[in-house]
């Protein structure tokens, strides 16, 4: 028990006879004289810490383990931080850097794309096709050319189909926009003049044909017929041929051979035109 | 995993285990007044000798004991400031918990210093920490000025213009609180 009575105020407080410097003084030595730690926490405590040493735990155990795995946690949050900021930069940069740094991996695609173009050629979906009808006058019009819009592609078929320079030319454009010119690949440049040239002579000779020049028209398909034996327009040439024997006069060489055609090709958009036109008496 | 039988060991625990029995009281207080709850204390003790433990080869012997072991509980006490203030921050969800109350059956002797002791604790609770330090330890344990500025690594100027700082504080708060009771008792009487 402390003698308050006795208890004189250090000067700071004030003089010994205020009684705040007084009250001051008495607060100061009941916090001196108390405020210990208990004999039982001062036991139990270097129990503790002589255990810890002992078991070689020389971390701050129990009281530490819950800190220990804030600390852990939030090393591993900075971490995964440190991580992400870097994959979204790597990520930025690889973006910026692709198009020089890809440029011979869009070689390779354009080499292939342009085998594929070979193998896989755009059909016309010529049952859907606007232009495949009868034209007055009964004249016949074959597809050629359509807008891509009417071309799907499909897998290479044994029968060749109605290809399409237009849409070579604006996948081209396509392709040039991504700083790749497929026109500049020797592969595809070569596909696309025989395939012009097809084009061009089946064309020559469907408006021969439209025009009445039919002997023209005859000699243009001959002059296919001696270039591309095994063109990629043959099936537009086997319909152009038997159409034009048709309109020559010689009616059973076409007959037969407009048989032939749709045996050959039931499916073909010239069926119809051709039983129209060859088939009609039979 | 018992190592009893490595002389060192058993050597640096007999060695801690000195030092703990000698300043255990010094560093309850520190850590009791720098802010840390009463259902802490042990563990704060216990870990601030643990790192005594740790860093003991790095004791050169120029520093007082007193002074290395003071910075080391001030390190620990700030740790456990800053992980206390998450749990507050959760806790503050929570209804009050029961604070630590004095036993109303305690003696009259024991009372008022529990009371006095948690006005010193309200006190110091009001000073910013480096205040808090050169008030406690140069007006409750004890130490020199110099002491101070040693074990804070602070210049001497300065310890001495936070203690007067934090006395005149002191002495207005005691004010306060003289006022106050002499209210309370006038009221009481009438």
């Amino acid at each position: 028990m402390l003698d308050d009575e006795r208890e004189q105020p250090p000067g700071w407080l004030g003089p010994a006879d205020d009684p705040v410097a007084q009250a001051g003084a008495r607060l100061l030595t009941h916090v001196r004289a108390g405020n210990h730690v208990s004999e039982a926490s001062e036991r139990a405590i270097l129990h503790r810490l002589a255990q810890s040493i002992d078991d070689g735990t020389d971390v701050l155990v129990w009281s530490s383990t819950a800190q220990r795995r804030r600390r852990d946690l939030r090393r591993t949050r900075r971490v995964a931080v440190v991580l992400a900021t870097a994959a979204g930069v790597a990520l930025l940069l690889y973006r910026d850097m692709q198009p020089w740094w890809n440029a011979g991996e869009m070689h390779e695609i354009a080499v292939d794309a342009a085998q594929y173009q070979r193998d896989h050629v755009g059909v016309v979906t010529a049952e859907h096709h606007p232009q495949n009808t009868r034209r007055p006058g009964g004249t016949e019009a074959l597809a050629i050319p359509v807008s891509p819009s009417y071309i799907e592609r499909t897998p290479a078929r044994s029968e060749p189909h109605v290809v399409m320079p237009e849409l070579r030319k604006h996948r081209g454009a396509e392709k040039s926009k991504q700083g790749v010119d497929l026109s500049s690949q020797g592969a595809n440049q070569t596909v696309r003049s025989r395939l012009a040239e097809e084009t061009e002579l089946l064309r020559q000779a469907q408006a021969q044909l439209a025009t009445g020049n039919v002997s023209s028209a005859w000699a243009s398909l001959d002059r296919y017929d001696a270039n591309f034996q095994t063109g990629s327009l043959r099936e537009e040439y086997s319909a152009l041929r038997a159409l034009t024997l048709c309109r020559l006069g010689r009616v059973r060489q076409g007959q037969a051979e407009a048989e032939l055609f749709v045996a050959k090709h039931p499916r073909s958009a010239f069926v119809e035109r051709i039983r129209s036109t060859c088939l009609a008496g039979g | 995993m018992q190592r009893l039988g490595d002389p060192n060991d058993r050597k640096a625990i007999f060695d801690v285990a000195g030092i703990y029995r000698e300043h255990v009281g010094l560093v309850w207080r520190v850590l009791r007044r720098l802010g840390i709850p009463r259902d802490e204390l042990d563990d704060a003790v216990h870990d601030v000798f643990l790192v005594l433990h740790r860093r003991f080869d790095d004791y050169d012997g120029r520093a007082a004991m007193t002074t290395w072991l003071f910075g080391i509980a001030r390190g620990i006490a700030r740790n456990y400031r800053r992980s206390d203030a998450r749990t507050r921050r959760k806790l503050a969800v929570l209804p009050n918990a029961p604070s630590l109350q004095v036993e109303p059956s305690a003696p009259d002797a024991v009372l008022e210093r529990e009371r006095a002791i948690a006005a010193v604790d309200e006190f110091l609770a009001e000073l910013d920490e480096d205040q808090r330090i050169a008030f406690m330890l140069v007006d409750i344990e004890g130490w020199s000025v110099p002491e101070v500025a040693r074990a804070c690594g602070d210049n001497l100027n300065t310890i001495y213009t936070r203690l007067r700082v934090a006395r005149a504080r002191f002495r207005a708060f005691v004010s306060e609180r003289l006022e106050r009771r002499t209210k309370e008792v006038a009221h009481a009487g009438r």
